[in-house]
């Protein structure tokens, strides 16, 4: 067999060595590591030595990304929509039809210059506040190419109304766990530096509230940590798992589970809290010297604060359906044993947050957390990913890194600044588009202080025209977003005059598009990026201590995009040179010379040279280069420059972990009073009177919970979790092998329905049988499922993953239609956490189920869509108008 | 006349006098380089809820008493804008370590350019305890590679604050 | 010299990285052992689940990665004619992708239904332990594809000869559990910790106490004699687990000051056998 060719490149499950013969991808495998690459750690913690296998990891989407690449629904060339009329006035152009109409293929020169003309229609008739557009996470990989890079450098050189991302995955830390120790410039999370060996030299008790490390795998590490927390439970630690499901991980390593109803963590919490207080098994004197206020907040816990009511382990017991002895009994061993937890991946995320409770319980998990000493050996924020040992002194960006953008100096030489001060929310896009106006609270992500959580929006913002175009850039926010019937309305509504959809995929959103620009994949482009790393000072730093290994990869071109998609590089310079600013949009740099400039401001060019990176293909960082530092006796590396997380504060020294603020050298915590505030003086400040977010964190009933009106006609908690068999949206529609996976879906008529899990006692009543068709629903919303019996959730609670890629409607353009593609988000509700807390709540739904037959019609319902522009005769053959200026950009240029 | 202070330990009844002791207690140990009055009310008296106006306004006389600069309006990321807030006239002689550790943020503003002992101006936007990484800045752009700095160097000790 | 592969059922975490890294090898693409595997519809590397307790309390599942044995004696080379099925001197059975067209007998013949019929070739077709790829000196990888994709360390592959191959310790270290279909038969993929059933069960101190009883004496007495003992943990909780199966048990607990209980159970299936609520004497 002929030697094959060889490139790496990096996607959300991983790092992958690319096998190509004859120009096809023939095979994805890990990076296995050969004998001149960097020698791994070793952690030496109970008379027993660890250290990872010589070879990188790859979640089981990694293996897909091959499939994936050629997969049956890549957007093969430019499409406009068939009913599309480009009116001079915007107006009567079909936008009814949207999610329903055909499409018919075009040439490139005829879609870009379509997208030019309109750009230049809507910045006269209206300003460049009315186009706005946005992306979704991570549905590429690689600093020159990522959305906080390419897409940032594009929009803010054209100017365009910006849409700020809620932070979806961890709401309630985000806006509530800050305003009890502050890290908001973390987003709500906790240090994780070092972690692993903390906890493997001391830990006897581990709490995963929340969390299913397993299945989020820490976000984008693979399966780097899986192997740690094997060896975590074959020392014997205890696993405690919180969750209204027995999830991937608690059903094989949890000691105890306990199945709270949907909403009722922080319940539990304030009588864990209980049994300490009465009990006095806390750290009273970490408390006396780290806590503000906290003996008002005991009071409250005992029942002599203002609502008289105990927080007993029976009172929680009513509300969680927990008893209160398994309370009595973790309260007791979390107590009394060295214990460290938190809440989902990375210790501050987890779907408890995305319940309209998150903020409170967030808060009274770090106070409880707080209370045993938080920052002493073995007694810490961390939940089994993240928190692997780095060399922190190896600089390389990562997406989030200022320093690592191509919109910003000095990567790039001229920075691009959004001149439009007009700013949109995701999370309710639909509701601004289609009702005129919008106003909310607060920065999205707000890293930039705990004043950024309650800046004031408005839209139209004063002197500003209302949105009018949309550039929809990857992904499907169906599957993610909330109450998403409501994005069909928007997209047909008359308001959008103009659509743009720019995915390598046609999925649910570039079906209701005008204009569809075919992206390649980020195998078929070159770009540069390191594993699991979304920044080093941007927000959630170091998540690459999610590894085992520290990879930095040349992100080759694996094969020449398909058909004819290119890379989104080339569409957007393709745009700029017909607005007339290529120029400075490219500064004459193509993708590789791009992606070389990432290395430069890199400490790479220390290790190795251009050329000999591009050779390799990867690096991986030794966790320390001194030579002193690696055990004779296995060569592996035993001592490296540690800087545990959260210890200097329990030590009472200046910070000394990455990332920090100049206050935590002054031994406090980003709160107002630097200290744990367990009555928070930032709410009195900017918000006292939210409801949802009380100046003492508590339990309260939901608007939609188990108590709420609604549980009336709607009596179960669907959770919908981050999912096992997906990220993010990002696979499932392409890689139809994911579909012959038993727990994650079950193809029926052609059509692959998503599997939920209810209850026996449920199915007993409803007459549901295994494998049987099921509708979940309620007001908003319908969606067909694939019901999987199971005692791994209790009868109040129905699980089924979130962020589905897959939007299948059985009336294609139907806002509201049956859903049997698997987004439940259809059923989400649309409301906000809070009004001063502009977060959605996924987690606290209420819905019914009932036996439903499946969708007569055969298929997913769209497919012929694609397939009638394959049979289309190739579009008509005009030159490509190309400007001068942009072949000389596009020629091919080798980075010097 | 004596004003509401809500603390911890309860309410305290303080006459302006006292407030302002305070207030010049809790300077004196202060290492940071600017304060304003809700950092010297949460962080230095603990303090629950906000201060009075008029309690406000004794601080802030306490504050200026003591030396310190007011420098009008300023930004901070844990209480928003406050006017005034105010300059530490001893900074360069406050506290830059405690226990052994250097405070890295206090001895070096993130993302200011410095000048070293040799004449080259670096930019500095990341600042560790064990590295400043930095750009040179030469004829108004940022030319080579990422440069790394030992912020417990002489180097670094001799450099510089300049505005470029 | 035999290849084998060692599957250890305790490490498995279901993540599926073996399946897909399997579909990836050999859907769409054929070998110099094998013709392409259709795109969907046949599992080579199959990941036999289910789910373990009668009670919420307690679940857990078992999940057993599971590829062809590559039997010492594969009923599927009996099954075949003409020498469509052969096992190599290193224990890898082969399907030849020629001579095995039409022969549906060898996909019914397996016990462990690992061969596959594939309609469009008219061929069965299963694992070929990625033979194809480690006989090739040009590939890099040394080791099946589903080893190598396993992050757990729960696939391990090597030389069943050589008594200090890594697999061989790993072999040595667990329990061997046979898969039941396949009887006596030896074979190269070694199964370890497949689970049995467990009994488990919590006790309570008088319930309007709301406690757990920590210490609790749990004994349970297996008909055939054996006798498995423990002290309720933290939670209250009592297990004994990878009990011979289909054998009844008499479980007695007893705790100072409380009446003693006993119940009776049989490990057809896992089974939380109580909630235990002492009283007191």
């Amino acid at each position: 067999m002929a030697k094959e060719k060889i490139t790496h490149s990096i996607c959300v499950g991983g790092p992958m060595t690319i096998h190509v013969k004859d120009g096809v991808i023939r095979r994805i495998r890990p990076i296995v590591l050969t004998d001149d690459d960097a020698q791994g750690w070793v952690i030496k913690a109970r008379g027993k030595e660890y250290t990872p296998q010589r070879k990188t990891t790859l979640s089981l989407l990694g293996y897909c990304e091959k499939d994936k690449t050629y997969a049956y629904d890549r957007i093969k060339y430019p499409m406009i929509r068939e009913d599309f009329i480009e009116t001079p006035d915007g107006q009567n152009r079909n936008t009814e039809n949207r999610g329903k109409s055909g499409y018919r293929r075009a040439s490139w020169d005829e879609a870009l210059s379509l997208v030019a003309r309109e750009i230049k229609r809507l910045h006269a008739t209206y300003g460049k506040e009315t186009l706005t557009a946005i992306t979704s996470s991570h549905h590429s990989w690689g600093l020159v190419g990522y959305k906080i890079s390419l897409f940032n450098r594009f929009f803010n050189m054209m100017g365009y109304t910006r849409v700020m991302d809620n932070p979806d995955s961890w709401e309630g830390f985000h806006w509530g766990a800050p305003h009890t120790y502050g890290y908001y410039w973390r987003l709500g999370g906790p240090e994780p530096f070092d972690m692993l060996e903390d906890a493997m030299k001391n830990v006897e008790t581990m709490i995963m509230w929340s969390h299913d490390p397993d299945t989020t795998r820490g976000g984008y590490s693979a399966q780097e940590s899986a192997l740690w927390r094997w060896w975590m439970k074959e020392m014997g630690i205890q696993f405690i798992y919180v969750d209204p499901f027995n999830n991937f991980s608690s059903v094989k390593h949890a000691d105890k589970w306990i199945g709270p109803r949907m909403g009722t963590d922080a319940a539990i919490l304030e009588a864990i809290a209980y049994v300490w207080i009465t009990e006095g098994t806390y750290d009273k004197e970490y408390i006396a010297k780290h806590g503000h206020r906290f003996d008002e907040w005991a009071q409250h816990i005992l029942g002599l604060g203002v609502d008289g009511t105990a927080k007993t382990p029976k009172w929680a017991e009513e509300l969680s359906g927990v008893k209160a002895a398994d309370i009595k009994a973790i309260a007791r061993r979390w107590a009394s044993t060295v214990t460290t937890g938190g809440s989902g991946m990375r210790g501050g995320f987890g779907g408890a947050c995305r319940t309209v409770g998150g903020t409170d319980y967030a808060r009274l998990l770090v106070s409880l957390l707080a209370m045993q000493g938080m920052g002493k050996p073995g007694q810490n924020m961390w939940t089994g990913t993240c928190g692997g040992p780095m060399n922190y002194n190896f600089w390389f960006g990562g997406y989030s890194d200022p320093l690592a953008s191509i919109a910003k100096a000095p990567v790039c030489d001229v920075p691009a600044a959004n001149t439009v001060s007009q700013v949109l929310y995701r999370t309710n896009l639909p509701d601004a588009i289609l009702d005129g106006h919008y106003e909310w609270y607060g920065e999205g992500f707000c890293g930039g202080g705990l004043d950024f959580e309650f800046t004031r929006h408005v839209y139209p913002a004063p002197g500003c025209n209302k949105v009018h175009a949309f550039w929809r850039y990857g992904g499907s926010f169906y599957g993610t977003m909330l109450d998403t019937n409501k994005w069909t309305k928007m997209y047909q509504s008359s308001e959008l005059e103009f659509v743009i959809n720019q995915d390598i995929y046609f999925t649910p959103e570039t079906r209701h598009a005008d204009v569809i620009l075919p992206a390649c994949s980020n195998l078929e482009r070159v770009d540069i990026g390191e594993v699991g790393n979304s920044g080093n000072g941007g927000y959630c730093s170091h998540s690459q201590t999610g590894n085992s290994w520290q990879v930095i990869v040349y992100q080759d071109k694996a094969i020449e995009p398909l058909w004819d998609s290119r890379s989104d590089f080339w569409i957007f310079s393709q745009v700029a040179a017909r607005l007339g600013w290529g120029e400075a949009f490219t500064e004459g740099r193509s993708e590789e010379e791009w992606a070389k400039r990432f290395w430069q401001f890199s400490d790479l060019p220390k290790v190795m040279s251009w050329e000999q990176f591009k050779e390799k293909g990867y690096y991986i960082v030794p966790v320390s280069f001194k030579e002193e530092n690696v055990d004779p006796k296995t060569g592996l590396i035993e001592n490296w420059d540690r800087y545990p997380g959260f210890q200097w504060f329990a030590e009472e020294k200046p910070c000394n972990t990455p990332n920090h603020k100049d206050f935590q050298e002054e031994g406090l915590l980003g709160t107002l009073t630097g200290k744990f505030e367990f009555v928070s003086e930032s709410m009195l400040y900017w918000a006292p009177d939210d409801e949802i977010r009380t100046p003492i964190a508590r339990y309260k009933d939901s608007w939609e919970g188990h108590k709420s009106l609604s549980a009336d006609k709607f009596p179960y908690g669907m959770i919908s979790p981050h999912p096992r068999f997906d990220y993010h949206t990002h696979y499932q529609q392409h890689s139809k092998w994911l579909w012959e996976i038993p727990e994650n879906r079950k193809v029926i008529n052609g059509n692959p329905y998503l599997i939920c899990r209810i209850n026996p006692k449920v199915a007993e009543e409803k007459g549901i049988c295994e494998g049987d068709v099921v509708k979940l629903f309620n007001d908003r919303g319908q969606a067909l499922c694939v019901a999987h019996i199971t005692r791994r959730v209790n009868p109040e609670t129905i699980h089924v993953y979130t962020s589905s890629g897959i939007y299948n409607p059985v009336e294609l353009g139907k806002a509201g239609a049956v859903e049997k593609g698997g987004s439940i988000n259809v059923l989400t509700p649309g409301r906000l956490m809070g009004d001063y807390i502009p977060a959605m709540v996924p987690n606290s739904c209420n819905i019914d189920v009932v036996k439903a037959e499946a969708d007569p019609n055969p298929g997913q319902g769209w497919e012929y869509m694609l397939e009638a522009v394959d049979k289309q005769q190739e579009a008509t053959q005009r030159p490509m108008n190309t400007s001068i200026e942009a072949d000389i950009i596009f020629g091919e240029k080798e980075a010097k | 006349m004596k004003y509401l202070v809500h603390v911890p330990e309860g309410n305290l009844f303080l006459t302006k006098e006292e407030i302002s002791a305070k207030v010049a207690e809790v300077l004196k140990t202060c290492p940071s380089e600017f304060t304003c009055v809700y950092r010297v009310w949460y962080e230095g008296f603990e303090g629950c809820g906000r201060p009075s106006t008029e309690v406000v306004n004794i601080m802030n006389e306490a504050i200026a008493a003591a030396g310190w600069t007011d420098v009008g309006a300023m930004r901070w990321e844990k209480f928003g804008v406050i006017k005034p807030s105010f300059k530490n006239p001893d900074y360069a002689n406050a506290a830059k370590e405690a226990n052994g550790v250097p405070m890295i943020l206090h001895r070096f503003h993130q993302g200011k350019h410095y000048q070293g002992p040799d004449g080259r101006i670096f930019w500095i936007p990341v600042m560790e305890i064990f590295d400043m990484r930095a750009f040179e800045w030469k004829d108004g752009k940022y030319i080579g590679t990422m440069v790394e700095i030992d912020p417990m160097s002489e180097y670094a000790q001799q450099m510089v604050e300049v505005q470029v | 010299m035999r290849y084998g592969i060692a599957v250890n059922s305790a490490r498995c975490m279901a993540c599926y990285a073996c399946f897909m890294a399997c579909k990836d090898e050999h859907c769409g693409w054929g070998s110099a052992l094998s013709a392409p595997q259709p795109h969907m519809g046949q599992f080579w590397m199959n990941i036999v689940e289910w789910e373990r307790g009668d009670n919420e309390r307690r679940i857990k599942t078992a999940t057993v990665p599971t590829p062809c044995s590559h039997c010492d004696d594969p009923a599927c080379m009996k099954a075949a004619k003409n020498g469509a099925v052969y096992k190599r001197p290193d224990g890898v059975v082969i399907i030849d992708p020629e001579k095995a067209v039409g022969q549906k007998e060898i996909v019914d013949a397996c016990p462990i239904h690992a061969v596959y019929w594939n309609e469009e070739l008219q061929l069965p077709q299963k694992c070929t332990m990625c033979a194809e790829l480690l006989d090739d000196p040009d590939y890099p990888g040394k080791e099946p594809r589903c080893v190598e994709a396993c992050p757990n360390q729960a696939l391990v592959f090597g030389d069943l000869d050589d008594p200090n191959s890594e697999i061989n310790k790993v072999i040595a270290a667990n329990k061997v559990t046979q898969l039941e279909a396949l009887g006596n038969m030896g074979s190269s993929v070694v199964h370890l910790n497949v689970p049995t059933a467990f009994l488990a069960g919590t006790v309570f101190l008088p319930a309007e106490e709301e406690e757990v009883c920590i210490g609790a004496h749990v004994k349970a007495t297996c008909e055939c004699g054996t006798v498995y003992e423990m002290d309720t943990n933290w939670a209250g909780d009592w297990e004994f687990e990878d009990l011979p199966k289909n054998k009844k048990f008499t479980i007695e607990i007893t705790a100072d000051g409380f009446k003693p209980v006993s119940y009776e159970a049989f490990t057809d299936a896992d089974h939380y056998v109580a909630e235990t609520y002492l009283e007191r004497v």
